[in-house]
């Protein structure tokens, strides 16, 4: 025998030495980056985020660790969204870097090769966004490091992590196209979008008007006619989508996991879903009655915001032509009385965690609201165009006609409206989490008394009350920490 | 009154003269010297001559008896005058100079240098009705730890370790069926001969970069030349049942009502509304108020059945062994059961004098049923035991008055609600009775092998054997729905609503080419050489594929063609190679003096070009101080025998952990890195694995020093080793962090273990001359302490599992638990910078660095989960013919991890409870061990000392006892030998009554929730020779 008998490669895999050779591997290498997009603590989990904040409870508190979050009681070593938010941004940042630093080995069309350098750029600066706004400061990677680079890092601060953010937005704004070739990749828009959240995040007040201004002289997005529409299958990407997550259905992992843990138990028609995260009272309550009448005790779910049942399951109300919670049930242990609807498929039958619809990570609403928040914070003279703004998003839709607000508010009057609006506008979208904690509410809102359907007490989130210095942010991950003595933890944990 | 027969009368000068010559059944036959020839209940008899030649005189129907030392007796019934007998005394494996099977040879157990240890398996056999050959091993040899951690059916074979955990990675020995790598699972249990265990280094070198593990010789049995055709049957029935398991609260009242607590405990407001828990208080109707026990429903009774025929016997040129097989078993969980079925013939021709050639074919079938599982990576009941353990609540009836599955009958019996179920339904019985999953696995074995005889004492040896074996996975699922006695239909937790139709097929194929060339020689009368050089390549290919289809148009079509949406298809093939050198030279002088050197050269195609070729030497040596002059006087010795070892050994058996190219740099490209752009999937791709390209083999050096010794004219048997086993370069993946965004760690050479201990192994033979009654006793005690000497510069990460520095492989590591919180000051001044603030009743942790909170620095080692003493235990007694046959076994100095869904109260989201929670912490119950019951606990779960039970058991593993029917009983109905038995296994384990679980004898890496657990079984059999 010779040794040439022990020659023998793998034929289900690409090998590095035929990599980079071609523009097929460039496509193959940046569409990895967006593959991340889904993890579920990137943004798979979708509205279930929505947990971690007054809106919701999670009652499946193994699954994601939101419930702790939620409550004040999570710890460095829970595991969930604790590490695979880390995990999984730094998943996306390393294969960004890793195309950046090859892409330039390939010839190929070099107008294509920008656009996809934009692309990765945006993408890296997704992912920072979302470490810097749940860590605060990380440790900032730019170019592909070794294993024992990885264990010297250091944090960066949370200004700097910002700082990084921009600088990708800039050269991604650089590079991309006002339209993609194909749906669901990285535009201006989305570039300039982004970043105006970015800014909204650091109370950067100009830079949010800047930024919402280039988007809306882009002359592309809108708001959409139906908010319940929105988020339907028939309308993805409308001209209020700006930038989302892109799924699709069959059985390639493809989907995304909401029906499966948003829906209720035991449909006949449907997924068999598991009710993971629940909206609770609090945000049910924060709904307005269209005539500004209390709410009646006997008839709670008349006369309210249309947005209420469209985002909400909520006892009494048909799904799929069933009764809940009498024909269709919660997951047991989920004594909460509300499910979410927003983000689940009605009109067709769906497989486990093979959700065709696209999650919505920034839509044209936000672009109005971010720069009615910045008006208002500016102060004096822009705050009636802000309520204007806002006025937009409460009666701009066929089904949104809610009292507009009168636009002799007080700046103050006017910050809680705009407020109250987002909350409702985005509830059950992952947003409010990093709006209470940028705006610093969470010790005027909480403790929040979760309650069950029979109005039994399931527990209360942050008991012990809300101590922002510590639960406005995660802690950094006890195992990653124990890797890397450089490493510190965020105050509190 | 019952007929006698009367007696043949003879004629008076009925006796007659025979004569012939004894040889053995080697090729070829050697004639043996000094066997003793007697007459069977007689005194008188002869002895062969110096070329085996003997005349004897004897009456008609009188029985000749062969017997030499280290032969099996041979029985020759007189028929006439005979002149040219033709005997052939096959060697007896269980004497002490048996020839013992080593690597690619044989040598005799006297001038053993090694540390080896054989079991005469057709002896165990007899013994035991066991199921895999795998569990006959279990407390029969020192330093191997066997351990059947499964039940289940065609699922149930033991793990072996030989001589502790050699690595980080794969630990089982090498298997050699007959020389050819292969796996117990697939033999027929009746058709081995012996098994021979090579634990050092020395004895094991020979088989290089596999044999870091330890190697287990298979030899299968063969027909000899010269022997008469021996029919036999063995077969045996019996019945199994669940043994040790988890003590459940069945009382419906008294798990709502811990159930309100831990609600309350969290802060919430009671579930259970106390109608309900009165009506059930005062309810008799079994089906409105049940109160089940599902161990009850879910496992059974099951039968077990084997039937085994062979045939051997050979010509002068020819011999054959043919063997039939058949095992059924159900298993204790219903809908579980394993059928297999074996076919075995070997052929040897002596074909010219200086040329032998042979062949085996060896077939086997398994069929394994199951129900359907979802999980498509593991073969087991895991959905089964999770719905047991998650749910199965006492107040689900198994079944509703007309038969159907029950729902819970826990239901509002006011309010708005009134008539719905508290909770959801969670019958396992559900899962019970969905679809099928049926494994296949075909296996065919065959290999042809010639030895030439190229000169006198030269020889040469060619073996080619291949294996083919498909492993086949075809399954279904069902929709099941289960009802309340009301009438309403549900479904149980988490019941697929796809009905998939499924295919999965494994197929391999291995072949192994060997040549050795072997000479052996005597120089004068006390120099003795033998030479073995050969070399080998082998090859295995395993191709995977499976298919799927969802939405089969009608009940009853199970065949994937038959679905209409969802078509999956998946499939791929590996492969590894090896190319190997080996040498061994055995110097024997006077019978006194051993030595004994072997040397292999591997190479892999697992590793890359320049890295692939390992060495692996060995050397040993021997001193029979007993042959010495001067120890002739020293009459109560009979044997003393010292040995010493050292030798290198390679591992390369990482598939596990890097699959068979782990030097290669790869970009994956499947659907986990794809991406979809407007509903279009677009292929994507990254690196989820980082890699090291210059790994290398694994290493274990190991050394022996050994004592053979033998008292009381040999009655007492003494072997006692001592080991030292360092492995290097343990190829290992480092857990890296994060920020390097969850990529799978590279493979890398970089940690070091130490195995060492010793193990001693005595047995007392009992005289049986002239007697009624004999007895013999064996103990074996190996003592092994594991440590991980190098590993990450003591920096490894913080697990449950702890790989560290300074301790023993997968050390637990948690926090300790050192009491339970009296009250709330004493919980918050204990923990006053800790984020979470437990409360009265909550565990107490030992807060090591006294800074107030818990966290990693407050995690320290809890003990050890290799077991440090293992130990072995078989009495025989015989009087006339009954024979009682005890086998224990046993571990001591071990812990276990013990929170799993059964033993945590109500599981994640509602499960079961245990009955030792009714002692929970109360402020009414403070002086108890058992913290507060609480509904989504996590301050309680922690990994912690609380969690971990000392697993030190002692096993009676098998009971037996045996009836040798009287010979004046079969000659009349043709029969040589009969024997009838009754068999107890797993009879009872003595283990700490703090540990739950089912049979501690179980993987001690895992913490126990999914286990199938092992059964006990009582079997009665028969074994007939004709």
């Amino acid at each position: 025998c010779k040794e040439s008998f022990l020659d023998i490669k793998p034929e289900d895999r690409i090998t590095e030495d035929n990599f980079w050779k071609s523009e097929q591997d460039t496509h193959l290498a940046l569409y990895g980056i967006y593959n991340t997009l889904k993890e579920r603590h990137v943004y798979g989990y979708g509205g279930g985020i929505d947990a971690c904040s007054p809106n919701a409870y999670q009652w499946a508190y193994w699954e994601g660790m939101e419930m702790q979050v939620g409550d004040g009681t999570i710890q460095p070593g829970d595991g969930g969204i604790v590490s695979e938010r880390w995990r999984d941004c730094y998943k996306g940042i390393n294969r960004a870097n890793y195309f950046l630093a090859n892409v330039d080995k390939v010839e190929m069309d070099e107008k294509e090769k920008e656009t996809m350098k934009g692309e990765a750029y945006f993408l890296r600066g997704v992912f920072y966004a979302l470490l810097a706004d749940s860590y605060g400061g990380v440790p900032l990677i730019t170019t592909p490091i070794s294993v024992d680079t990885s264990r010297l890092l250091k944090r960066a601060s949370e200004a700097d992590t910002w700082k990084q953010v921009h600088a990708d937005y800039a050269e991604a704004i650089k590079r991309l196209p006002e339209e993609a070739e194909l749906m669901g990749r990285a535009t201006l828009g989305a570039a300039y979008g982004m970043d105006m959240r970015a800014y909204l995040y650091e109370g950067n007040w100009d830079k949010v008007i800047e930024y919402a201004d280039k988007i809306t002289a882009l002359n592309r997005y809108g708001l959409f006619h139906s908010y319940q529409g929105l988020f339907q299958l028939a309308n993805e990407d409308n001209e209020e989508v700006i930038f989302d997550v892109q799924f699709m259905d069959g059985p390639f992992q493809q989907g995304s996991v909401f029906d499966r843990y948003w829906q209720p138990q035991n449909l006949k028609y449907g997924i068999d879903g598991s009710n993971s995260v629940a909206p609770i009272q609090n945000l049910v309550d924060a709904y307005e009655t269209l005539d500004g009448a209390p709410v009646d005790p006997d008839h709670p779910y008349d006369n309210r915001d249309p947005r209420l049942d469209f985002t909400i399951l909520r006892p009494g109300a048909l799904f799929q032509g069933q009764k809940y919670p009498e024909e269709i049930k919660n997951h047991t242990g989920q004594k909460v009385g509300f499910a979410i609807r927003k983000y689940t498929i009605e009109t067709q039958q769906v497989k486990a965690e093979q959700s065709p619809l696209n999650f919505i990570v920034l839509r044209y609403a936000d672009v109005l609201l971010s720069k009615a928040e910045a008006l208002i914070e500016k102060g004096g003279s822009g705050v009636p165009q802000a309520i204007d703004f806002i006025n937009q998003i409460r009666n701009g839709r066929d089904d949104v006609k809610l009292k507009p607000l009168s636009a002799g508010l007080s700046a103050a009057a006017a910050r809680e409206a705009l407020r109250h609006e987002r909350r409702i506008e985005f509830a059950m979208e992952g947003l409010y989490w990093s709006d209470v904690r940028r705006w610093g509410i969470g010790t005027k809102v909480y403790p929040i008394q979760v309650r069950g359907g029979n109005g039994e007490l399931i527990e209360t989130k942050f008991a012990n009350g809300y101590n922002p210095e510590k639960n406005d942010h995660l802690p950094i991950p006890d195992d990653e920490i124990s890797q890397n003595p450089n490493l510190e933890q965020n105050p509190g944990y | 009154t019952p007929h006698t027969p009367t007696p043949l009368k003879l004629p008076a000068d009925s006796t007659y003269t025979l004569g012939g010559k004894v040889q053995d059944n080697k090729q070829p036959p050697q004639a043996l010297a000094g066997v003793t020839v007697r007459i069977k209940g007689a005194t008188s008899g002869t002895i062969t001559d110096a070329n085996g030649n003997f005349t004897i005189q004897a009456r008609q129907g009188e029985i000749l008896v062969f017997s030499q030392i280290g032969y099996k007796n041979k029985e020759y019934t007189v028929t006439g005058n005979a002149a040219h007998l033709a005997i052939a005394l096959e060697e007896d494996v269980a004497t002490l100079d048996e020839a013992v099977v080593v690597g690619y040879g044989a040598q005799k157990k006297a001038d053993l240098t090694g540390a080896v240890s054989t079991i005469d398996y057709t002896k165990e056999l007899e013994n035991r009705p066991i199921t895999n050959a795998s569990q006959a091993l279990g407390g029969k040899v020192s330093g191997v730890w066997v351990s059947q951690n499964s039940g289940s059916p065609g699922g149930d074979g033991a793990t072996l370790r030989v001589r502790g955990f050699g690595t980080l990675n794969n630990t089982n020995p090498l298997v050699l069926v007959d020389g050819v790598e292969g796996r117990l699972a697939e033999l027929n249990p009746n058709d081995i001969a012996s098994m021979t265990v090579l634990k050092d280094a020395a004895s094991a070198a020979i088989y290089g970069s596999r044999a870091a593990n330890g190697v287990i010789l298979v030899t299968t049995k063969q027909g000899s030349y010269n022997s008469a055709p021996q029919l036999s049957y063995n077969g045996y029935v019996g019945i199994q049942k669940l043994g040790r398991h988890y003590d459940l609260i069945d009382n419906s009242v008294e798990f709502m009502n811990l159930w309100n607590t831990a609600v309350q405990n969290n802060g919430g407001d009671p579930l259970f509304p106390g109608e309900v828990i009165d009506a059930f208080k005062n309810g008799k109707d079994p089906y409105l108020y049940p109160n089940t026990n599902f161990f009850d429903e879910v496992f059974r009774t099951a039968p077990i059945t084997e039937h085994n025929l062979s045939v051997r016997g050979g010509s002068e040129k020819q011999n054959y062994y043919l063997s039939a097989n058949y095992l059924g078993q159900q298993g204790i969980i219903r809908r579980t059961g394993a059928k297999r079925y074996g076919l075995n013939f070997s052929l040897n021709t002596q074909l010219v004098h200086w040329l032998e050639i042979g062949g085996q074919v060896q077939a086997t079938r398994k069929v394994t049923d199951e129900p359907y599982t979802a999980d498509n990576t593991s073969q087991g009941i895991s959905r089964i035991t999770y719905i047991m353990s998650n749910g199965g609540y006492p107040f689900t009836p198994p079944y509703t008055r007309d038969g159907r599955l029950g729902a819970t009958q826990a239901v509002y019996l006011s309010g708005p609600n009134k008539g719905q179920p508290i909770v959801d339904s969670r019958n396992p019985l559900a899962d019970v009775k969905n679809g099928l999953s049926r494994y296949v696995n075909s296996y065919l074995k065959g290999s042809l092998n010639a030895t030439v005889h190229l000169a006198p004492g030269l020889t040469f040896k060619s073996v080619y054997a291949g294996q083919f074996n498909n492993n086949r996975n075809d399954k279904y699922n069902q929709l099941i729905y289960v009802y309340t006695d009301g009438g309403i239909q549900t479904k149980t937790l988490d019941f697929p609503t796809t009905i998939n139709n499924i295919r999965a097929s494994t197929e391999e194929f291995y072949w192994v080419f060997y040549n050795t060339l072997n000479y052996e020689r005597s120089f004068g009368q006390k120099h003795h050489i033998n030479v073995i050089a050969g070399t080998q390549s082998e090859d295995r290919q395993v191709k995977t594929t499976s298919v799927q289809k969802s939405d089969p148009p009608k009940d009853g079509l199970h065949e994937v063609d038959a679905g209409t949406t969802n078509p999956l298809a998946s499939g791929n093939t590996t492969e590894w190679r090896m190319l190997s050198y080996f040498g061994r030279i055995n110097y024997n002088f006077n019978e006194r003096y051993l030595l004994e050197a072997n040397l292999r050269a591997d190479a892999s195609s697992r590793f890359r070009a320049g890295n692939r070729w390992g060495l692996f030497p060995s050397f040993s040596a021997g001193w029979r101080i007993s042959e010495e002059n001067f120890m002739k006087d020293v009459r109560f010795i009979n044997q003393l025998k010292l040995r010493a070892s050292w030798g290198r050994l390679g591992n390369q058996d990482i598939e596990a952990i890097a699959g068979n190219y782990p030097y290669l740099v790869t970009i994956a490209q499947n659907y986990g890195t794809s991406y979809n752009l407007g509903g279009q999937l677009v292929p994507g791709a990254a690196i989820t694995t980082l890699v090291d390209q210059d790994i290398t083999w694994e290493t274990t050096e190991s050394s022996d020093l050994g004592l053979d010794l033998g008292v009381l004219d040999n009655h007492l048997y003494l072997e006692f080793d001592y080991f030292n086993k360092l492995t290097k370069n343990i190829l290992v993946q480092l857990p890296v962090p994060l920020v390097l965004g969850g990529v799978t760690p590279p493979v890398e050479n970089v940690g070091r273990m130490r195995n060492k201990g010793f193990e001693i192994s005595a047995t007392y033979q009992s005289d049986s001359y002239q007697k009624d009654w004999s007895y013999d006793i064996g103990a074996n005690v190996t003592y092994v302490t594991n440590q991980v000497v190098t590993f990450q510069d003591g920096k490894s990460p913080d697990q449950l599992y702890l790989i560290r520095e300074g301790y023993s492989y997968k050390s637990l590591y948690g926090y300790k638990a050192v009491g339970i919180y009296q009250s709330d000051e004493e919980a918050k001044e204990h923990m006053a910078n800790n984020g979470f603030t437990p409360v009265a009743g909550d565990l107490k942790y030992e807060d090591l660095n006294g800074d107030g909170k818990l966290d990693y620095q407050d995690k320290q080692v809890l003990g050890n989960t290799i077991p440090k003493l293992t130990y072995g235990l078989n009495i025989g007694v015989t009087y006339k013919n009954w024979n009682l046959n005890i086998t224990g076994q046993g571990i001591a100095d071990a812990s276990a991890y013990t929170q799993n869904a059964w033993t945590a109260p109500l599981g994640i989201s509602g499960g079961s409870i245990t009955k030792r929670w009714k002692d929970a912490w109360t402020p009414e119950n403070k002086s108890t061990t058992l913290p507060r019951i609480v509904i989504n606990d996590t301050w309680n779960r922690y990994e912690s000392s609380f969690w971990i039970t000392d697993i030190s058991f002692l096993k009676i593993k098998n009971i037996q006892l045996t009836y040798n029917l009287p010979e004046k009983w079969l000659s009349g109905i043709g029969l040589k030998s009969a024997a009838c038995y009754l068999n107890w296994q797993n009879a009872y384990t003595f283990v700490s009554n703090k540990y739950e679980g089912f049979d501690p004898e179980r993987d001690t890496f895992t913490d126990g929730g999914g286990q199938y657990p092992t059964p006990t079984i009582a079997t009665f059999g028969v074994n007939v020779q004709f």
